[in-house]
């Protein structure tokens, strides 16, 4: 029952869904609950679990009404150990990036939002590993976390309807590739040259909740030889 | 199998091919759900055309015509759908044989509400997360797989049952598509952050549908409820989720929603409610009432055992249950 404290909260979601809402001191904490969580029931392999869905500090239960109702998924918690990442669970990305590259290029912007200057805000973004809170809103978009507190910068005040695939975007303390060209109100930093989203699969990088993810500042030349080999 | 072809002449407002939605973990990943808006239709049309309940059919809006290469069974299902064979008006909810060039073409009585056509055999199309739904909004699906509903000329490629079956839903079975009885609501997620009054407000008031509806959710205007300032952080959102955003406005959550989302959420529309919601058009009134999720699960048992009886029965006629 020592899982319990970590759970803060839980709700209905549906028919079919239960949402877990988790304690910790930072979002970091609750994430890392979320996640373990998550991996305790997947360890599980229950077959009438249909979908985990994780949020920044939740975790949405979604079930096999024929063979589960919430009473099921209540014991189920009880009774589920979290569980830790194993080392081969997840995976480190470096991901480059043309910092202030045409089409995506906020660094003015940024720098009047934060005081900081371009070459500052781009060491910031890549002195540290990320990690991926969760996955979602898209195919293949990762919320990353959490910037250094010099580099929070609200939303823009009105989305743009039109962000490039693969912008490298920073709000409030999160960061995040675009993995395809959709409305956003983040600040872009610049872009990176790897497809994170496509509809065959053959993406070089899937980055899933966990994962760890460093940016690597390249330049223009740089940029286009690696969107050409990965058209 | 024989492949035959199938040429859109004219696809009305929007056409679509659905089925019951991708794989149930791809939203871990980000997919949105997808399939068909109202499930219960498009499993119905199916079974008429003796395919598995979740094979892909179309979903359109708006009137619509098409031509077949080959003979091929076809059903269409939906609300006050009227339904033609080469000009020869014909039932909804029963399977038709059509013969090499016939055209079929269906109009529904009011704009906006979802027509599924069913064909006996398989839509030829790729397959993205299991399904072969086309997602407009991430530009995944159909025959480039680029999100592109189906326009005028395009040809759908499909793998021909050989065998016609002959059914036909009887009156009782058809849905029940009216919003006199509210929808039925779970009631969860951030409910007891909602001052009670305020929830009372909402379970009392009547929701017009906007011009705002979407495949992502359909936007109800009315009765605003409050809702105190606190940070939500973006959470994973069920089909049927009832948020409000800034305006106190409610948008109902459906298929093609984004997979996490950070309004404030009062509950959910029960599963088996939803294919009424899914029908209603701009103008249309809307009323809920508060269920408990064991109830709420009860009655979706119970509606489910009502179901499984039609689909049942064309076996036991042939005899396969014995």
């Amino acid at each position: 029952m020592q899982f319990f404290g970590r759970i803060k909260d839980i709700q209905p979601a549906g028919i079919d869904g239960v949402i877990i809402y988790f304690h910790g001191d930072t979002l970091t904490e609750k994430n890392e609950a979320v996640q373990a969580m998550a991996r305790g029931l997947k360890a599980r392999r229950l077959s009438w679990i249909k979908s985990l869905i994780a949020g920044y500090d939740s975790l949405l239960v979604l079930f096999d009404l024929q063979r589960a109702d919430t009473h099921l998924v209540y014991r189920t918690l009880r009774q589920t150990s979290p569980r830790e990442a194993s080392q081969d669970e997840h995976s480190h990305y470096e991901l480059p990036v043309w910092y202030g590259a045409s089409g995506a290029d906020d660094l003015a912007r940024i720098s009047e939002k934060t005081g900081l200057s371009e070459a500052d805000i781009i060491g910031l973004h890549t002195n540290q590993t990320f990690k991926v809170f969760t996955v979602g809103f898209a195919p293949g978009f990762a919320y990353m976390g959490e910037l250094d507190e010099a580099l929070r910068c609200p939303r823009l005040a009105s989305p743009r309807k039109k962000v490039p695939a693969g912008a490298v975007a920073i709000a409030d303390r999160q960061t995040a590739v675009y993995p395809s060209e959709s409305p956003g109100g983040w600040n872009l930093l610049g872009r990176c040259p790897l497809p994170l989203f496509k509809a065959d699969g053959t993406q070089p990088v899937t980055l899933r909740a966990g994962d760890t993810v460093t940016f690597l500042e390249i330049d223009e030349a740089r940029f286009r030889e690696l969107a050409d080999a990965h058209g | 199998m024989p492949m035959g072809e199938i040429a859109i002449t004219e696809p009305g407002l929007q056409l679509l091919v659905v089925d019951a939605g991708r794989d149930t973990h791809a939203q871990e990943t980000g997919y949105c759900a997808s399939g068909a808006l109202d499930q219960l239709s498009f499993e119905l049309v199916n079974w008429l055309c003796e395919n598995d309940l979740d094979a892909p059919a179309l979903e359109c809006m708006g009137e619509m015509q098409l031509s077949v290469s080959a003979e091929t069974t076809v059903a269409v299902g939906g609300p006050s759908v009227s339904v033609w064979q080469n000009d020869e008006p014909v039932p909804a909810w029963q399977s038709h044989s059509l013969q090499a060039g016939d055209t079929l073409r269906v109009k529904p009585a009011r704009m906006g509400t979802k027509t599924y056509i069913g064909f006996g055999g398989i839509i030829d199309l790729p397959v993205v997360q299991g399904s072969k739904s086309i997602v407009t909004r991430e530009g995944v699906g159909g025959r480039n797989n680029d999100g592109a509903s189906i326009k005028s000329g395009e040809v759908l490629l499909v793998e021909l049952h050989q065998h016609h079956p002959q059914r036909a839903l009887k009156d009782n079975e058809k849905p029940d598509y009216s919003l006199e009885k509210p929808l039925d609501v779970v009631v969860g997620y951030q409910h007891e952050h909602f001052d009670n009054w305020q929830q009372q407000l909402f379970f009392a008031s009547e929701y017009q549908v906007t011009n705002d509806i979407s495949r992502m959710g359909y936007r109800l205007k009315g009765q605003a409820i409050a809702y105190p300032d606190t940070d939500l952080y973006s959470e994973g959102i069920n089909c049927g989720a009832i948020q409000f955003p800034g305006d106190g406005q409610p948008i109902i959550m459906l298929a093609d929603r984004q997979t996490l989302g950070g309004y404030p959420k009062i509950g959910c529309v029960a599963d088996y409610d939803l294919y009424r919601l899914a029908q209603a058009v701009p103008g249309d009134t809307i009323t809920f009432q508060s269920i408990s999720s064991d109830n709420a699960r009860a009655k979706w048992l119970l509606r489910h055992r009502l179901e499984e009886r039609i689909f049942d029965s064309e076996d036991a006629d042939n005899g396969d249950d014995t």
